[in-house]
């Protein structure tokens, strides 16, 4: 049987915060395979009725960037799991689910992981001077 | 200093200033990131240099309104724009933000600087402010408020009856229930009863209990709300309904602190803390002879007065606020608050139904919604259509219609469009324009404009609007 996952998307990359963001997409992932792909505009809506959405949509995971702490009792009482943290592109993303990344339990994505892959071409390209190296 | 050792230096100053200062390129990379802005993000600048910034910060305007980009694509700077931030731990930290355009010294854009810092400690003395404008859930910064809030303590603590005196839905069960919890019967129930709405029979049963029996239908017995409320405390809602007949049987219960249900024999002994209230005067009705005397004594030993809001309407932005706030907890929508033309329609309008009355137009609000604040074109017609004068302002209002010129006074009220001046300025430009629009008829213009006529009148003689009427 499919996974619903759903993904709240900001133009091609991950959203950086669950209820900001004005499109969330469900991706239904079965036997190594995105069986289905549905982007819906929720920018009307506030966390708790996104919440509710995913719920009656019959997603029990969010992946996502940030996604305020606050929110997570709610989240839990839907029978909604959240992992947080990840951030680039969508299709990154799908290609990690579609290779079973989701699978370790628990809140694995705290901080910032995902976001290097996120990043294209010559990565040194964009770095800025190390203060505390060149002192 | 040589620009060299000076050079040197940057990093120190740069890690050493309490602000997070953070500057990306024109792509929105992190390229530097110092120690403050570690501390209060809760990222590594190694992890956070290299990454686009909405990656880090996870702000609440990345994608709605992103100050960096506006101040990139405008070349202004910005200041101090409160938002949050989530950090590594996904808790929310309140940060204010200013932001500038960085240039290299031939003056070409190639980034911007990012200055923030955390406000966590400032929000809560705000809070801590906010909790002095409020008694438990109590809100309100009007000196009519403050004198209850320093009341309520000392009325809480004592054990004597308490009348609740106040216009429909200004919060006197609010008050009655304030009173409970900080009394020292709050472990006991607190038990309310809405007197106007039951007729004598059935309030006497309901107030009394009854026994098996007592009556048709009586299967079984009952406790009345005076047994229900033993050891805590009873509001009797809507005191100044009940009839004649009653207020006999209610004094006597009072006044003995015992009570036979329907149809017993048996006494039973009560120990219940009465709180009482109203929305009609019941001094008055004592003096019309409709409410017994002796029994307003008996529940009025304290009396408390809840103004009307219409009475202090310094403490509409202050509850709107807070309706808005639980709205947003309950709603999740991400609604900052009421824009200051809706925030000033509600300041003067007169809330015949008072809190209550409030509290549904923020709701219906928040339904049609659909933007960050809530502007005009959300509330309903009737705190639009009628924009009534503080008493305040209609005493400044008679004494300038005192000071005008009889040709002022007809054009204040209404009348032909008077000479112009060549050049208008653009506001000036507007305020004919709407005048035009309701025939200078200066009460329909003043009230399209959202402003007292007094003011409109104020604005044309800056204007010179007025210069062109002939005595």
């Amino acid at each position: 049987m499919a996974q619903r996952i759903a993904i709240p998307v900001f133009g091609d990359e991950v959203a950086p915060r669950f209820c900001f963001a004005a499109t969330l997409m469900f991706v239904d992932i079965g036997e190594g395979v995105v069986e289905q792909q549905e982007r819906l505009d929720v920018r009307e809506l506030g966390w708790a009725e996104r919440l509710e959405l995913i719920a009656a949509r019959g997603s029990n995971i969010v992946v996502c960037g940030g996604f305020n702490r606050r929110f997570l009792p709610f989240a839990t009482a839907l029978g909604i799991s959240v992992r947080w943290g990840h951030c680039g592109q969508v299709e990154a993303l799908i290609t990690e689910l579609l290779d079973g990344g989701l699978t370790a339990a628990g809140y694995r994505n705290k901080g910032l992981q995902g976001c290097r892959r996120g990043r294209r071409g010559n990565t040194k390209r964009h770095r800025g001077p190390r203060w505390k190296d060149k002192s | 200093m040589a620009e060299k050792d000076l050079e040197k230096l940057y990093p120190l100053i740069f890690d050493s200033i309490d602000q997070g200062v953070v500057t990306m390129d024109s792509n929105f990379v992190i390229t530097s990131f110092n120690a403050a802005a570690e501390r209060i993000v809760g990222v590594a600048r190694e992890d956070a240099i290299g990454r686009r910034c909405h990656h880090v910060f996870r702000a609440s305007i990345c994608e709605t309104g992103c100050a960096m980009r506006q101040t990139l694509e405008t070349g202004q700077p910005l200041r101090n724009v409160r938002i949050d931030v989530l950090n590594a731990e996904m808790e929310a930290v309140p940060i204010c933000v200013s932001t500038a355009v960085l240039r290299d010294r031939d003056g070409e854009m190639i980034g911007g600087v990012e200055l923030f810092r955390d406000v966590t400690e400032l929000e809560s003395l705000r809070q801590q402010l906010s909790e002095r404008q409020s008694f438990e859930e109590i809100i309100g910064a009007s000196p009519a408020m403050q004198e209850l809030f320093q009341l309520l303590p000392d009325v809480a603590a004592s054990d004597v009856p308490v009348l609740i005196e106040g216009p429909s839905g200004s919060g006197k069960e609010l008050i009655a229930r304030a009173l409970h919890r900080r009394s020292s019967r709050s472990d006991g129930p607190f038990v309310r009863i809405n007197c106007g709405a039951l007729p004598d029979t059935l309030l006497e049963s309901e107030l009394f209990g009854y026994v098996k029996g007592a009556f048709t239908d009586a299967r079984k017995e009952k406790p009345g709300r005076f047994v229900q409320a033993d050891g805590g405390t009873l509001l009797l809602d809507e005191i100044g309904d009940v009839s004649p007949a009653f207020q006999v049987k209610l004094l006597r219960v009072l006044q003995e602190g015992e009570l036979e249900p329907l149809g017993s024999t048996r006494t039973i002994k009560v120990d219940v803390r009465v709180l009482s209230a109203t929305n009609r005067e019941l001094k008055q009705l004592v003096a019309e002879g409709t409410f017994r005397e002796d029994l307003y004594y008996r529940l009025c030993v304290l009396p408390l007065l809840v103004p009307p809001l219409r009475d202090r309407r310094e403490d509409i932005p202050l509850l709107t606020n807070h309706f808005v706030e639980q709205l947003v907890a309950r709603t999740g929508k991400p609604i900052r608050g009421l824009d200051a033309e809706a925030m000033q329609a509600l300041v003067d309008y007169d809330f015949p139904g008072n809190i209550r009355e409030l509290q549904n137009i923020l709701e219906r609000a928040f339904v049609l919604c659909h933007s960050e604040l809530i502007t005009r074109a959300e509330l309903p017609a009737e705190v639009l259509a009628v924009r009534p004068l503080l008493p305040h302002c209609e005493e400044a209002e008679k004494e300038v219609e005192g000071r005008l010129k009889p040709s002022e006074h007809r054009l204040l009220r209404g009348g032909r469009r008077p000479e112009l001046p060549d050049s208008l300025s653009p506001a000036a430009q507007r305020l004919v324009e709407v005048l035009d629009a309701n025939d200078w008829n200066r009460s329909r213009a003043a009230e399209q404009l959202g402003m007292a006529r007094t003011t409109l009148w104020r604005r044309m003689r800056e204007y010179g609007l007025l210069d062109g009427v002939k005595e």
